[in-house]
């Protein structure tokens, strides 16, 4: 697979199972400020294991190498007893997460980025919106609004930071139902 | 904040930076910036993490180009009051009066925020834009116009509008009537926004509809003087109109509404765009009778006297209603 496509098929299917990820990360690791460390790590080994091999099922291949990079830090760490690290090793890799992957209709798209979109700090959202709605170069936001072109290209940034968390990390507009759902299902696991 | 945080942001900033130019297509993005920019080409290649980082920034970014299927209107609620006009309700008795607020208005704000127009049922204005176009509201009608050195943009919220647009090929003048974006290309039209459904007449010149449903791939419609088109969900009709059609049409500028064989239901509810009080026909034989002729928009009770007199229909007034029976 050439780097294009493995670019490209790291958007197409990995980045998608973030928000199932994410849930799966902070369910068994208890430390909330290293989960984008977590997810950042899993997806270069899963980047750099689709370089050699694409995996097949991909959402598996996702969860497994992240259940293998908690054992590795589990056991780094040298903290956990080994219990935890049993623990680990049984974790189902296929779990009953919700489907918050599943490839959207172009309606639900547009709803989940106007969901995003409500939820940017206002400020950040003008200037999104002056760029992506109206289609404005960033230097004809910064003069629209007598502001420095630097200061736009930062609200961008901020925009695009925001964005990614809200498209991806929550699954678009998928987050609020899912996790309800997600958590019945767990219930009804027990 | 965590190594991450800091690389999360650092990506995301990479993107925003490109966003300065044209962002390259989606094909090997990566390696297409780092051809460019040797600073991003050592960032990027400097561990995974920052390659899968950037991937997830951009594909936020491309993603977000979608958001160019809605409207500024339906994106936000509102936007900043700085940067925002005072709002002018014009009504029949308070045009005056709103006409001044206007032109302080306008002398007051510099930059390009939206201009507020509207009418009560039975109203009928006509609005300058500051780039010299000139729109003409009919009945029971709200817009919003947001004229800026760059763009025209004419939000149509509901009720119909005449416009003649002042001659800019720097800068098109959009139309937007629900799901429906009419572009100009230098000319006079109507359009009409009621129940889902958004009519289009060109008087002069040439205008392009697009259908701004996330879901349609259909071509755009680009029609021409004489031409009406009907707009509905997935359904865009056009047809050619006569002359005299035309000018039935566009009677309402003259306060008149011009019938050529309509049926009076069709009537009725013509009537009822203008008028508090409604017009009922009752039963389907009164309803199929055909009216033609021209009539003034607000004269209801006028209309009630012909229909007596000319066809012998009983005419019943209640409150607020005239009830029409074979």
């Amino acid at each position: 697979m050439s780097r294009r496509d493995l670019d490209a098929w790291f958007v197409d299917e990995v980045l998608v199972l973030e928000a199932a990820l994410l849930g799966y990360l902070r369910r068994h690791w208890r430390d909330v400020e290293e989960i984008v460390d977590l997810r950042q790590e899993t997806y270069a080994r899963v980047y750099a294991a689709a370089r050699r091999a694409r995996p097949t099922h991909v959402k598996a291949f996702v969860f497994m190498t992240a259940r293998n990079l908690m054992i590795d830090r589990a056991r780094r760490a040298q903290v956990v007893s080994i219990d935890t690290i049993a623990d680990f090793e049984s974790l189902p890799v296929i779990v009953d997460e919700p489907n918050a992957e599943e490839q959207l209709s172009s309606r639900q798209e547009l709803r989940a980025l106007r969901e995003a979109l409500q939820k940017l700090p206002r400020r950040c959202r003008e200037i999104v919106v002056m760029r992506k709605i109206q289609g404005r170069s960033q230097r004809d936001v910064a003069n629209a609004l007598g502001i420095a072109e630097g200061t736009v290209e930062k609200q961008i940034g901020k925009g695009i930071r925001k964005l990614a968390d809200l498209l991806y990390g929550q699954g678009g507009s998928f987050a609020g139902e899912d996790s309800v759902r997600a958590r019945v299902q767990r219930e009804r696991g027990r | 904040m965590t190594d991450a945080m800091r690389r999360e942001r650092e990506a995301a900033d990479w993107v925003a930076r490109f966003d300065r130019a044209a962002l390259p297509g989606n094909d090997n993005v990566v390696d297409a910036l780092s051809a460019a920019d040797p600073e991003f080409a050592a960032w990027v290649s400097a561990s995974l993490e920052n390659r899968t980082e950037f991937l997830r920034a951009f594909a936020t970014w491309r993603r977000a180009d979608r958001l160019a299927a809605l409207t500024s209107a339906t994106a936000v609620e509102a936007p900043a009051r700085r940067w925002r006009r005072p709002v002018h309700v014009i009504t029949a008795m308070a045009a005056s009066l709103a006409l001044i607020a206007m032109v302080i208005g306008m002398q007051l704000e510099v930059t390009g925020g939206p201009d507020v127009f509207e009418t009560a049922i039975g109203g009928h204005e006509s609005v300058a834009l500051q780039d010299g176009s000139r729109v003409e509201l009919n009945t029971n009608t709200r817009l919003t116009a947001r004229i800026s050195e760059e763009t025209r943009t004419v939000e149509l919220e509901r009720g119909e509008a005449y416009f003649e647009i002042a001659h800019d090929e720097t800068r098109p003048f959009i139309v937007e009537a629900g799901d429906r974006r009419v572009t100009v290309l230098g000319t006079k039209f109507t359009v009409r926004r009621e129940a889902g459904e958004v009519e289009v007449i060109v008087t002069e010149g040439k205008v392009r509809i697009d259908w701004l449903d996330a879901e349609s791939l259909a071509a755009p419609t680009v029609v021409e003087k004489g031409a009406r088109v009907l707009a509905r969900e997935e359904a865009t009709l056009v047809a050619a109109v006569s002359a005299e059609r035309l000018n039935a049409e566009l009677g309402w500028r003259q306060g008149l509404l011009i019938f050529d064989e309509m049926d009076l239901e069709a009537v009725a509810a013509e009537f009822n765009r203008y008028n508090r009080i409604q017009i009922e026909v009752a039963d389907p034989d009164a309803a199929a009778i055909r009216i033609g002729g021209s009539f003034r928009a607000e004269n209801v009770d006028a209309f009630a006297r012909l229909l007596k007199d000319g066809f012998g229909l009983k005419i019943e007034r209640r409150e607020n209603k005239i009830v029409i029976k074979s």
